[in-house]
């Protein structure tokens, strides 16, 4: 097991109000436990997205395309405090302000490893200057890549299984937020 | 990975009705059934339109009596552009078809102090008369509203109205990125606020809310847009009313060969294995249709004309009551619109939205047509139209609802004249000479689901792609158009469901 397997994340209820924590490792086992997880989504000025290449190694959902970075909290810590490192270790990025836009629950399983996502995932989205050198970690990120939201939409719709299942979710949030179509 | 598309319109084609589509039939000779009825005759469909009364407008009617014309429902015309490129998809010019007459001001606001504020659609010298009432403070407040507000327009416009959205994916574009990054999501009330200080001024950019079937601090502040839309991009009036749009599209439509059929009662959409193949009327004529549009109310299409069907349930927005008066009393100081406030704000919307009562201090719209078209009267004579709020007739307070139908409306109508009186209307009941006061319950014996003529409620779960659908979710070939459908309510919106309904049957053109 990694040392990241290792780590304690914090299980939630369906409402998101904590209810004990557990390691990584448990908490993705089938059928797996509802935890509390974080999905960044990095724009540019010119209505770009970032997305991320998992790295081959990854223990779930290996060389799927997902959105900038994704993580757990640890138990109490704010997601958006969580994220910031996530961001730098992933990454190398410094500090990006992120709102939270929404929540996105979900329940996925890794055909490829058998393990499960099923996450309590607070969406947050920030802008980052598409100039700013981005530094992989390529035990976490094969790598990454700008594209237009429509080239993404189109591509989720025809090959969905190139995707992080959680991309979807994830985007849909943002979107529905932003259109004013969801409340917080 | 990732495919490069050549086109950055859209996440994906949207769905078109199956099979043949060159005859096709529009129920319904409303602004929504003759915009989507030209645009289809453009595109080479044999097209019949098949209206009830025994004139085209729908909702845009027209009331004469005694030598007073009036017009039954919308009478604010704004983005005359939408008018034009229905016509200019049958290389129609619009000067030739209406005259139109830019209001200046749009609107007059009058506030229980005694104060009035014009609304001007022109930037700089709506800067002015905000300052002259408000202080400069306030008019830096409205200029840096108007370049928000022109900006959510254009981000919102391209990527979320003119466009059949068929899922929430639809709406994954470079505009919502943009609209996050200009930090469109919130509430209005506190976007309005952010811009202004004055309670006259947040009343005046936030009440247009109530038009969308939301009040202003539930509402969400992309609402801002319909703002925009009549206070910074202007107002219009056609000469012959606000229905003489219709006419004009109607005559169009017959000039490029649509058939319209006026009184010509459809009772129901004949089906067979799934498919519409024409429509029934009352005379017991069958009009065969490889495609059938329906623009009756959308709850009322589906409940009178289709084979049952579950629909989910409707929140309708708030109705209203009008009475039309013909008159021999005129107003110096008064515009061609006036908003009445009274001085309570957020408890006027909770009354009406939610507790299922009258406003206890109404706020009125009073429109006075003749001051831009005196041909609507006779000679020296005075047309007014006076809109107040109401519940729809869903809303019950008690487990009641407003009888329209006994004596509240005689009482209702006395009580608004008594209003408008002190209001300054002095003598506005002695000089009254016809008259018609229109009530919910009217509104539904025309065929208004909920009795309110402004549909289902802009709500989160009724708006964008969650409004009910253009297609029938089981018809293949059966559409509709209006604005119980996308986009939704108000003149502009209805305008653009009948590109989005034509496009339905002849795939977008872009």
């Amino acid at each position: 097991m990694t040392t990241r397997e290792a780590h304690l994340v914090e299980l939630v209820d369906p409402a998101g109000r904590p209810i004990g924590s557990s390691t990584v490792d448990e908490a993705h086992r089938a059928p797996g436990r509802l935890h509390r997880a974080f999905s960044v989504v990095l724009v540019d000025d010119g209505g770009r997205i970032l997305l991320q290449q998992r790295a081959a190694v990854k223990t779930r959902f290996a060389l799927r395309w997902a959105n900038a970075c994704c993580g757990h909290p640890q138990p109490a810590e704010p997601v958006t405090v969580a994220a910031g490192r996530r961001l730098a270790e992933e990454l190398g990025l410094a500090a990006v302000p992120l709102t939270e836009v929404g929540v996105h629950l979900y329940h996925a399983l890794d055909p490829a490893t058998g393990r499960v996502e099923h996450e309590y995932d607070h969406v947050l989205f920030g802008r980052l200057d598409p100039a700013t050198p981005v530094h992989p970690d390529p035990d976490e990120v094969a790598t990454v890549t700008w594209v237009s939201p429509a080239d993404l939409a189109t591509e989720l719709s025809v090959h969905e299984d190139r995707f992080a299942p959680w991309l979807g979710g994830v985007v849909d949030t943002f979107s529905l937020r932003v259109a004013g179509l969801r409340d917080s | 990975m990732l495919r490069h598309t050549a086109s950055g319109l859209g996440s994906s084609v949207a769905r078109q009705v199956s099979g043949p589509t060159e005859r096709v039939v529009v129920v319904g000779a409303g602004l929504g059934g003759l915009a989507c009825a030209i645009r289809l005759a453009g595109a080479g469909r044999t097209v019949t339109v098949l209206e009830r009364d025994d004139g085209p407008g729908g909702r845009a009617g027209r009331l004469a009596l005694d030598g007073y014309e009036f017009d039954t429902g919308p009478t604010v015309l704004t983005m005359p552009s939408l008018v034009a490129d229905v016509l200019a998809t049958v290389d129609e010019d619009l000067t030739a078809w209406l005259d139109l007459t830019k209001l200046d001001p749009a609107y007059r606001a009058h506030f229980a102090d005694g104060s009035t504020l014009d609304v001007i659609a022109d930037t700089a010298r709506m800067a002015g008369e905000v300052a002259r009432v408000c202080g400069p403070r306030e008019a830096d407040g409205y200029l840096r509203f108007v370049d928000h507000t022109r900006r959510l327009w254009r981000l919102e416009r391209d990527d979320f109205i003119d466009r059949n959205l068929d899922g929430p994916r639809d709406l994954l574009t470079a505009n919502l990125v943009r609209l996050a990054l200009a930090g469109g999501f919130g509430r209005l009330q506190p976007l309005i606020n952010r811009f202004f200080r004055d309670p006259r001024t947040r009343r005046i950019f936030s009440f247009q809310a109530m038009y969308a079937g939301v009040a202003p601090h539930q509402a969400l502040a992309l609402y801002a847009v319909i703002a925009y839309l009549d206070s910074v991009a202007g107002v219009y009036f056609p000469r012959g009313g606000i229905h003489a749009v219709p006419r004009a599209l109607a005559g169009v439509a017959e000039k490029h060969g649509v058939t319209i059929q006026y009184g010509a009662h459809v009772t129901r959409v004949e089906v067979r294995g799934g498919r519409a193949t024409g429509v029934l009327l009352e005379d017991g004529q069958r009009i065969p249709a490889d495609v059938v549009v329906l623009n009756p109310d959308l709850p009322v299409a589906y409940r009178d004309l289709l084979p049952p069907a579950r629909m989910r349930p409707l929140r309708y927005s708030p109705s209203c009551v009008v009475l039309h008066a013909g008159s021999s009393q005129g107003y110096a100081d008064i515009a061609h619109h006036n908003i009445h406030f009274g001085r309570s704000w957020r408890s006027a919307f909770d009354e009406v939205i939610n507790q299922g009562r009258l406003m206890s201090d109404p706020s009125l719209l009073v429109t006075n047509p003749t001051r831009t078209d005196p041909a609507l009267a006779p000679e020296g004579k005075h047309t007014y139209y006076v809109l107040a709020p109401t519940p729809n007739l869903d809303t019950q307070q008690f487990g009641r609802r407003l009888d329209w139908r006994g004596s509240l409306a005689g009482t209702y109508r006395s009580e608004l004249i008594a209003t408008l009186e002190q209001r300054g209307y002095v003598g506005f009941g002695d000089g009254i000479e016809v008259s018609r006061f229109v009530t919910p319950a009217d509104w539904a014996d025309q065929g208004l689901a909920g009795g309110t003529p402004f549909a289902a409620a802009h709500t989160f779960r009724q708006t964008g792609p969650f409004r009910p659908g253009n297609l029938h979710p089981a018809l293949d070939n059966v559409v509709f158009v209006g604005s119980g459908t996308q986009p939704g309510v108000g003149v502009p919106m209805v305008l653009i469901s009948g590109r989005l309904a034509a496009e339905r049957v002849t795939g977008a053109a872009r």
